[in-house]
């Protein structure tokens, strides 16, 4: 069983109160997310054992009280080591975007992973 | 000096904006000769239910809460391959994000509207208002998605975290219960759920079927929607459409974008389930179903009440079911609608007969309503009205709608005024 030490920093968010941090599994290869293991403001050390469908963690913060979450997806968790959740790229595309390859301004409803396309 | 005479908007600073754009909230005619008045703390203050006031959740509550089958749906922003961040919901179109400069009292508005009951009742006192119907913020993205299984899912999140956060204050805070009824069964069960915790209405989507609308998708005049119309029918609880629930309220972008959607892709849509309702029978077959059109303003209504009738008679050969009564003659005794500030149609009120179904809201903590300068907002429209009038629009009407207490309404409101004259 592989386990995972995650370390959450404290770190304030644009409305100046401690960045909500929230850790899950990812438990499958399409991005599909299982239980959650860690949903709080502010600092924490989380050790937890990986379910054995894991093949991944999903690390959503938000640094925006008012907006949704930004994500990063780690896998490899074998080797993973401890994760800094601070130093996660948050800003770069991530392998199981809802924005499809072809996305684009002019393009937005390039959908991909099985979620029903709008009407 | 007005906006358009006012060259240098765009080179002012955010807190300039603010201020610049705000005085337009303290501009009052005063209130001589009112009998009555909506000056916060005021002994002879209306009572004053807000009917629409919005809540923000928790910005981890659906993915804590949701079923996990649906927990990597649920609406997160990314990052496109050239490292713009967009916010991606099902049913939107993805909204690049933008870095919104508040100041002033845009940026108070901003930081209120908490799920924190005691802060919500002094924001409340500071703004005139005794009693507020809720719906949800971030929420209102819960039926923004083809899939009303989903969207069910999610309302019953906000349902129970609603309930459980201010349900001990039910008799003056109140939400309504969210539901999609694009999944009836679904719907149903929800209602009947919620209404048993002692909800005091319910919140359904402008279409069942969320997105343009096409004539082959399920609407409500669908035969299909009898049981759901049944079941409100026998709960006997008030039904409420509030704006931009139906479809992408984002259809225009560009120049004038902020005010096409607003005007046309957010507010007009409904009157769409109003129409609905008065025109199809259902309110025949269904005659304890109360409903109101919430955030949508009033102004409208005169013309939506002739334009039904202007149909059902001038269009007989072409309409069915015939009915009992005229669609304008259902809507007056089913319906109510909302409004934050609306002088048009408040000078319509008394031409028409409206002032047991018009409902004021204060729209806390939203920027398009009135907190917290209610009272100066209701003085700029509501002098031409009569005293009773204005109660009623106030807060009675809600108060009806909702089955509030009033004599429990008064009685807070007095113990307020005794404290702040103590």
């Amino acid at each position: 069983m592989t386990e995972i030490n995650i370390s959450f920093p404290y770190v304030l968010n644009e409305q100046g109160r401690p960045m909500i941090w929230f850790g899950s599994w990812l438990v499958g290869e399409d991005g599909v997310e299982g239980e959650w293991f860690h949903s709080d403001r502010g600092s924490a050390e989380v050790r937890v054992a990986a379910p054995p469908s894991a093949t991944g963690v999903r690390i959503r913060r938000w640094p925006n009280d008012g907006f949704d979450a930004e994500y990063a997806d780690v896998f490899d968790l074998a080797s993973a080591g401890l994760i800094d959740a601070g130093v996660l790229d948050y800003d770069r595309r991530q392998r199981f975007s809802l924005l499809s390859e072809q996305f684009s301004d002019e393009n937005p409803w390039g959908r991909a992973r099985g979620i029903p396309a709008p009407v | 000096m007005s906006i358009a005479e006012k060259s240098n908007v765009e080179q002012m600073s955010a807190q300039e904006r603010s201020v610049y754009f705000n005085q337009h909230r303290y501009d009052t005619p005063g209130h001589e000769s009112w009998e009555r008045v909506a000056t916060p703390g005021a002994a002879n203050k209306y009572l004053m239910v807000s009917a629409d006031c919005h809540i923000n959740e928790p910005p981890n509550l659906w993915v804590e809460r949701i079923d996990e089958k649906y927990r990597h749906r649920l609406p997160r922003i990314e990052v496109d391959a050239q490292g713009v961040k967009w916010s991606v919901v099902e049913g939107y179109k993805p909204t690049k994000l933008r870095d919104l400069k508040m100041e002033g009292e845009d940026l108070e508005r901003s930081q209120v509207g908490k799920a924190d009951p005691e802060a919500r009742l002094k924001d409340h006192a500071r703004d005139g208002v005794d009693a507020e119907i809720i719906f949800p913020n971030r929420g209102l993205q819960m039926w923004a998605t083809p899939d009303p299984v989903f969207s069910n899912a999610m309302c019953k999140v906000y349902n129970e975290w609603a309930w459980e956060t201010l349900g001990d204050y039910n008799d003056r805070i109140s939400a309504m219960a969210c539901v999609a009824t694009g999944d009836i069964d679904g719907a149903i069960a929800e209602m009947e759920r919620t209404a048993a915790l002692g909800f005091r209405g319910f919140s359904l989507p402008c279409k069942p079927t969320w997105g343009p609308g096409l004539q082959t998708d399920l609407n409500y005049n669908d035969p299909e929607y009898d049981r759901l119309w049944a079941a409100i029918n026998d709960i006997g609880k008030p039904i409420t459409f509030h704006v931009s629930t139906g479809k992408d309220p984002r259809g225009a972008k560009g120049a004038g974008g902020a005010i096409i959607n607003y005007v046309i892709h957010s507010l007009a849509p409904t009157a769409e389930p109003i129409v609905h309702l008065c025109s199809s029978g259902i309110l025949d077959r269904y005659p304890n179903i109360k409903f109101a059109s919430i955030e949508a303003g009033i102004g409208w209504v005169p013309w939506m009440l002739r334009a039904m009738d202007e149909a059902y008679e001038h269009h007989h050969f072409w309409v069915f079911p015939k009915l009992s009564k005229l669609p304008s003659e259902f809507w007056r005794e089913h319906g109510m609608a909302s409004f934050q500030e609306d002088p048009p149609g408040i000078d319509l009120v008394q031409s028409h007969d409206l002032s047991r179904n018009f409902m004021w809201a204060n729209d806390y903590p939203h920027h398009e309503g009135s907190w917290p300068h209610s009272a100066a907002a209701i003085e700029r429209t509501m002098g031409n009205l009569t005293d009773g009038e204005r109660a009623n629009i106030l807060g009675l009407n809600a108060a009806k709608l909702f089955g509030f207490d009033v004599d429990k309404l008064m009685a807070y409101r007095d113990q307020a005024t005794g404290a702040a004259a103590g």
